[in-house]
């Protein structure tokens, strides 16, 4: 009898079907975006609203690309959607560096912490903060949405109705774009968004050298303006608070910290690496066009074969000003001490310094970023330091620095 | 898993423990069959109905009828007929002034209303309401100026501050209607037809400034200042105006009459004169309590507001950091930059924020600015350059 019912195949079918239904709970889809373009979007609009520009829209949105609408006329969905996009951090990491760890929901750029199909490497280039859209022609919508937590669906009706920006943009296969939101013209308000093909995975980059590149993508005016206008913006980076003039010329020192006598560390610059001409930043922001990469050694610790501790402090200068001989300018790494320098208000001096000690994430658009070059855990050396491909962007009185690394060993433990 | 291997290691499992396992293996097959039963029918989900809806809540009308601290806001919708209206389905949001808030205006009792006109009383209930439901979490965060069409087919300005700064810091949670402000404890009263909030002003409106200002003797002097200097016009055009209105009062203190301000000429005179009560903007008092201070240091150096005279731009107007929220006159070069050179003070809430089309009306008690300190003198011009 036991015999029987152990043998019959209803028992085993029975067995089966159970494990079957336990493993189907499992299933995984893949998504795959045929013919792929690769974006990044930022969102550059900084500033806070305050009584005297109440009427702007909240800088904070909801993008959909290629939006679908319901029949009253509320975008409901579309090929992507990115919620929450808040303004941009002042340091765009190489990695997806938020998506694993941050507790808001606010996305400081797309993808960021979006789970979407992001782009693969290319020509060595980690390009994992850059989301996979079809390639073609894409509309770009952008709603102005209220600072909250609750996504854009459940908002309530009225809120979900406000247009921010609403574009059209054609993007080739496989090819790298950076979108920036930006403000056009500080005087009228106008907005748009700036599209810029990347050609930094086509260029032929050393390895062992760190790049970078200027863009002043500021509105038209903003330095114009009046200073107690450019005021609301809180804790903008002192040194370029009101602005810089159109054609800036770039000077980078390498400056390199050594321990002294007494035990203290000291900033040194390096002679033979000081005030080098890093070309001329141009303010564009209607005809996007990427500006030329600076490249610069790596400068190794003294015995040590892979890590480096300089940075460099980059300073703006109009036309005619040369670092060098002018002498009503401090000496790096010196800082020159508050927005009383004349220079600072009328714009032919800005400084920022790509300090990694003195950058602190927490204090929102300062004067210091982490430097141009990436230490990370690789192989068995912890630190090593890597060149990297940076761009520097000007926006209105803030600096923003993005990186981009290339694919390095794994850390070996 | 293959069945026959299965059923060969069973074989041998029941060869060795005989009879007694026999009996297991049966009650075996039938809890698996059973649990394989269960779990398909788990996938069927049956609908359950647990919200029922509760029939307890009261319409608006016996709300507010039975609610001591409403009789005066019922006693006018009864005079103007509008309790009917409030018993039928709606939606409403009802935005109901307090007792104290009508006492403030001067009606203290329910036979007060019996002399206003029916038809403007009627109005003045209607613009406290909206057609529809609408509770504080329908309002972002920490912002003004969401307009909501109300009954009277204007709109009305929202603002909502709710802010917890630390863990362990009181919830700030203040829904604001047109600068009247409703707290924590009466927002959101759930109706069988809508939702009541509890407001501790009476909400004004004109169409125009200029309707407020001539609806209120106690401004006739500063409307004749405004007419001297050229500036009344604007205040019935459609450009947004907020007034900081002194009245006759103040001109008193001054030591100003009628006769003295319809002889000023007006091109001896700064500008500041009679527009440091004018901002080219739209604001209710309670929209600086929802920013807050801008950045900045000081007492004057951070204000909740600060704007530049229309016309006389080396001074600015600007509301201060302190508590009372002073209106003052500033000076915007070195040596007085951080010392104003005159402070007012707001008359009492139910003075301010009387809200127009075209902008809104906060009454105040000093002047600003006293005519002998705003003549044009030759050294300020040239200091002006």
């Amino acid at each position: 009898m036991k015999h029987k019912i152990l043998n019959c195949p209803i028992f085993a079918v029975i067995a089966l079907s159970f494990v079957f239904c336990v493993a189907s709970c499992t299933k995984t889809e893949y998504r795959t975006v045929e013919d792929p373009a690769y974006i990044r979007v930022f969102n550059n609009l900084t500033y806070t609203l305050t009584l005297d520009n109440k009427e702007e829209a909240q800088p904070f949105f909801c993008m959909f690309i290629d939006p679908e609408f319901d029949a009253s006329g509320k975008p409901i969905g579309g090929t992507a959607i990115g919620d929450f996009l808040d303004k941009r951090n002042i340091y765009a990491a190489p990695n997806a560096a938020h998506a694993g760890l941050s507790t808001s929901k606010y996305n400081p750029e797309y993808p960021g912490k979006e789970l979407v199909p992001t782009a693969p490497i290319l020509n060595g280039f980690d390009l994992t903060n850059w989301a996979q859209v079809p390639a073609g022609k894409r509309r770009f919508l952008f709603m102005a949405r209220p600072i909250s937590s609750v996504p854009f669906a459940q908002l309530p009706d009225e809120q979900q109705r406000k247009v921010f920006l609403d574009t059209i943009i054609d993007l080739s296969s496989r090819e790298v774009y950076t979108l920036h939101i930006l403000q056009k013209d500080f005087k009228t308000k106008e907005n748009g968004l700036y599209v810029r093909q990347e050609t930094f995975h086509k260029q032929a980059f050393s390895d062992t050298l760190t790049y970078v590149n200027f863009y002043n993508l500021s509105a038209k005016g903003f330095l114009q303006a009046d200073l107690a206008q450019k005021l609301p913006v809180p804790g903008t980076t002192r040194s370029l608070r009101y602005g810089l003039l159109d054609t800036m010329n770039i000077f980078i020192t390498h400056i390199q910290p050594s321990v002294n006598a007494a035990g203290s560390t000291v900033q040194q610059r390096i002679p033979n690496f000081s005030y080098q001409y890093a070309g001329q930043m141009q303010r564009n922001i209607d005809a996007p066009k990427v500006t030329p990469y600076y490249g610069f050694p790596i400068f190794l610790q003294n015995k040590n074969k892979v890590y480096s501790d300089t940075w460099q402090y980059i300073q703006f200068f109009a036309p005619a000003i040369d670092p060098r001989t002018a002498v009503s300018y401090l000496e790096p790494p010196s800082v020159p001490g508050g927005l009383t320098e004349p220079a600072v208000k009328d714009g032919t001096f800005g400084y920022i310094l790509m300090d990694h000690t003195q950058y602190a994430p927490s204090y929102y658009l300062n004067t210091f970023f982490p430097g141009l070059t990436v230490n990370v855990h690789s192989g068995t050396a912890n630190p090593r330091t890597f060149g990297v491909v940076n761009s520097i962007e000007v926006v209105n009185g803030n600096a923003f620095l993005t990186t981009v690394q290339r694919k390095y060993p794994q850390p070996i433990y | 898993m293959r069945p026959d291997i299965l059923a060969i290691n069973q074989k041998t499992v029941g060869r060795q423990t005989g009879g007694m396992r026999s009996g297991s293996m049966k009650i075996l097959f039938w809890l698996a069959l059973l649990l394989n039963t269960l779990f398909i029918h788990a996938c069927k989900n049956k609908d359950l109905d647990l919200y029922v809806e509760s029939d307890k809540y009261s319409n608006a009308a016996d709300f507010i009828g039975n609610n001591y601290n409403l009789s005066l806001f019922y006693a006018a919708l009864k005079q103007a007929d509008l309790l009917d209206m409030l018993k039928q389905e709606g939606p409403y949001t009802l935005f109901a002034p307090t007792n104290k808030a009508f006492n403030d205006l001067g009606i203290v009792r329910a036979s007060d209303f019996a002399n206003m006109k029916q038809d403007s009383l009627r109005q003045l209930l209607l613009y406290h309401m909206l057609p529809r439901r609408l509770y504080t979490s329908d309002v972002p965060p920490n912002t003004i100026d969401n307009k909501y069409v109300n009954m009277m087919e204007k709109e009305l300005f929202i603002g909502y501050k709710n802010q917890k700064v630390c863990a362990e810091c009181t919830l700030i949670s203040d829904f604001y209607v047109n600068g009247s402000k409703s707290v924590l404890a009466t927002q959101n009263i759930v109706l069988a037809n809508g939702v009541l909030h509890v407001v501790d002003k009476v909400l004004k409106y004109n169409p125009t400034i200029q309707d407020v200002l001539n609806s209120k003797p106690e401004y006739s002097l500063f409307i004749a200042l405004l007419k001297r200097m050229g500036d009344w016009n604007r205040l019935g055009e459609p450009a947004n105006t907020t007034v900081f209105a002194p009245n006759n009062e103040a001109f008193e203190k001054a030591g100003i009459t009628a006769n003295d301000i319809a002889q000023l000429d007006p091109g001896k005179y700064g500008k500041r004169l009679s527009r440091v009560y004018l901002l080219y903007n739209h604001f209710f008092l309670s929209d600086m309590a929802i920013y807050g201070q801008l950045p900045g240091s000081g007492y004057y150096g951070s204000p909740y507001y600060r704007a530049r005279i229309v016309g006389d731009e080396l001074y600015y107007f600007g509301i201060s950091a302190n508590t009372p929220m002073e209106p003052f006159i500033i000076h915007s070069q070195a040596p007085e930059a951080n010392t104003p050179l005159r402070i007012s003070n707001f008359q009492p809430g139910y003075q301010t924020d009387y809200k127009a089309d075209n902008g809104v009306v906060h009454g105040i008690n000093g002047l600003l600015v006293l005519p002998e300190e705003a003549l044009i003198k030759e050294e300020t011009k040239t200091s002006q350059q």
